[in-house]
């Protein structure tokens, strides 16, 4: 569990060296995860270690954006008014080509269209006042 | 570790009243429960020696804090502690209390849940509405708005029902089998009668979720008293032998290569249990299981092993876990319509129907198995009970 904070009228997790590389990034329009030199394994952001080998050498580096979505909902009441107006909205976990899954939504495409399997490409669109945030778009 | 003897035994069990209003404070409800499982054990507070205690993971330990046992009246206790394992502390409190009793740190050990979410100005449907992230470290949920049990549990199942083809018959399947076995318990919160076509006519939570796919919160506690199988055969109750216990964590494993929908750690708890009980899953002759979500009970029929993987939702379709079926689940209406106490709530029935106790709703209970589990299904234990003392 984690504490939630506003950045830019947004909620976020509270950053920390484990999030913020890959938050950072959504501003130059890179999707930023981790891998590990040692063993060639991709993981999700906040890994402390290589959960493959074990190893400390975790570097952050970047992703294609490719994947496809793992799994989706749709959310029809939120409890917080910045998602107040996009009810009902998607929150699709996303597995990268690279293997990692990463929560995301899903734009351009309507909540019915969404199906397991679709592949899907990063975007970055801007939420509450400007604040850089990375989504997803069939492709 | 095979063996017939039972590990322990529970002597004493009794819950405070429940309701879906505020009654009191959390520790309140816990002396409540104590008492009465005293009580109902046919003891005096001064014969008790241990208490375990197990808050709601998301109530603060000033709601129901360590000197428990000064409010509760409790004196020359030889084992004390909060157990901490989100919903799995409700069975896991039993299996320690077994543990201490079979190694002769305390001969009759209290194990108390309690919770008190609704308080006064706050809604059952506010109470657990909380930002919950519950997908990992990182904490992407905010951002994207993942908030609450509800919609992690979702994302699961969605993945699960995909890959068994499942459709929201299956889910609302589960939601109407354990309304009828509500119907038949004094103690369920939801008496109405549900059909298929009120399961999907209620509103969507989180899509694949409807309302009736979701538990609710009440105000309660419940609480047993774990003695020695021998010290229980002489109670003024049926004693409930525990035969096998087992817990199985695989933390979050949704990161990447597994699928954590579906590999819970379940598995691994029931394999321990059966293993230490020398039975298997077709000698259990009903099953209580934690059931936050309709999802929940699908998944963990396959896990324990009564049903093969893949095919649970048939199984709940066809109305084998619902009175009159097969195989009994959630014989008190569970969480989903009976009254949501984490993993309180297996544990109560599992013992009121190990006890040949349960009434209306009473099953064949030569082995009863209690599972509960927490986090988005993390933590998992499991025991296997009955009331004869050799299998």
């Amino acid at each position: 569990m984690y504490d939630i904070t506003r950045i830019k009228g947004w909620p976020m997790p509270v950053l920390n060296e484990l999030n913020q590389p890959h938050f950072d990034a959504m501003a130059d329009g890179k999707v930023l995860v981790q891998h590990c030199p040692d063993c060639d394994t991709w993981l999700a952001p906040g890994a402390f270690v290589c959960e493959n080998c074990g190893s400390t050498a975790v570097q952050w580096r970047e992703a294609s954006g490719r994947g496809e979505i793992y799994s989706y909902v749709v959310m029809h009441r939120t409890f917080d008014p910045a998602f107040e107006a996009m009810v009902p909205y998607n929150v699709c976990l996303i597995e990268l080509a690279e293997g990692p899954r990463l929560l995301a939504n899903v734009v351009g495409v309507a909540n019915n269209d969404l199906t397991i399997g679709r592949a899907v490409q990063a975007t970055f669109e801007k939420v509450g006042e400007g604040l850089p945030l990375l989504k997803f778009k069939p492709g | 570790m095979a063996s017939k003897k039972p590990l322990a035994a529970i002597r004493g069990f009794a819950m405070s009243d429940l309701s879906r209003q505020y009654i009191g404070p959390t520790w309140q409800l816990a002396v409540t429960a104590i008492h009465r499982a005293i009580a109902d054990a046919g003891l005096k507070k001064s014969d008790i020696d241990g208490l375990l205690i197990n808050k709601s993971p998301v109530a603060t330990l000033m709601d129901l804090p360590m000197d428990l046992l000064d409010y509760a009246g409790l004196k020359d206790l030889t084992l004390c502690s909060v157990v901490e394992a989100e919903g799995s502390s409700g069975v896991q409190m039993v299996q320690q209390a077994a543990l201490a009793v079979q190694a002769g740190m305390a001969k009759a050990v209290v194990c108390v849940f309690s919770d008190a979410p609704i308080v006064p100005g706050v809604s059952t449907q506010q109470a657990f509405g909380m930002p919950l992230p519950l997908m990992g470290k990182l904490g992407s949920e905010a951002p994207t708005g993942l908030f609450g049990p509800v919609a992690a549990y979702a994302l699961a199942a969605r993945r699960y029902m995909h890959k068994n083809h499942l459709t929201e018959d299956h889910l609302g399947a589960v939601a109407v089998a354990c309304r009828q076995w509500a119907l038949k318990s004094p103690l369920a919160m939801m008496k109405k009668p549900l059909s298929m076509q009120d399961h999907h006519n209620s509103p969507y939570v989180v899509e694949p979720f409807h309302l009736f796919d979701c538990s609710f919160p009440v105000n309660g506690a419940v609480a047993v008293v774990v003695t020695s199988a021998e010290r229980a055969a002489d109670g003024p109750q049926p004693a409930v032998y525990i035969h096998g216990m087992g817990q199985g964590h695989r933390g979050v494993t949704n990161r990447r290569g597994f699928e954590n929908e579906i590999e819970i750690g379940a598995k691994l708890a029931g394999q321990g249990a059966y293993a230490m009980a020398g039975v298997g899953p077709k000698d259990i002759d009903c099953a209580q299981v934690y059931d936050a979500f309709t999802y929940c009970i699908l998944l963990q029929l396959e896990q324990y092993g009564f049903v093969e993987p893949g095919g649970a939702g048939e199984f709940v379709l066809a109305g084998q876990t619902a009175p009159g079926g097969s195989f009994p689940v959630n014989t008190g209406g569970g969480q989903l319509s009976g009254y949501y106490l984490q993993g309180g709530t297996p544990l109560s029935e599992g013992v009121m129907q190990a006890r040949g106790t349960a009434g209306e709703r009473q099953v064949k209970h030569d082995l009863v198995l209690t599972a509960a589990y927490g986090g988005r299904m993390m933590y998992h234990a499991c025991m296997i009970t009955s009331p004869h003392a050799s299998l």
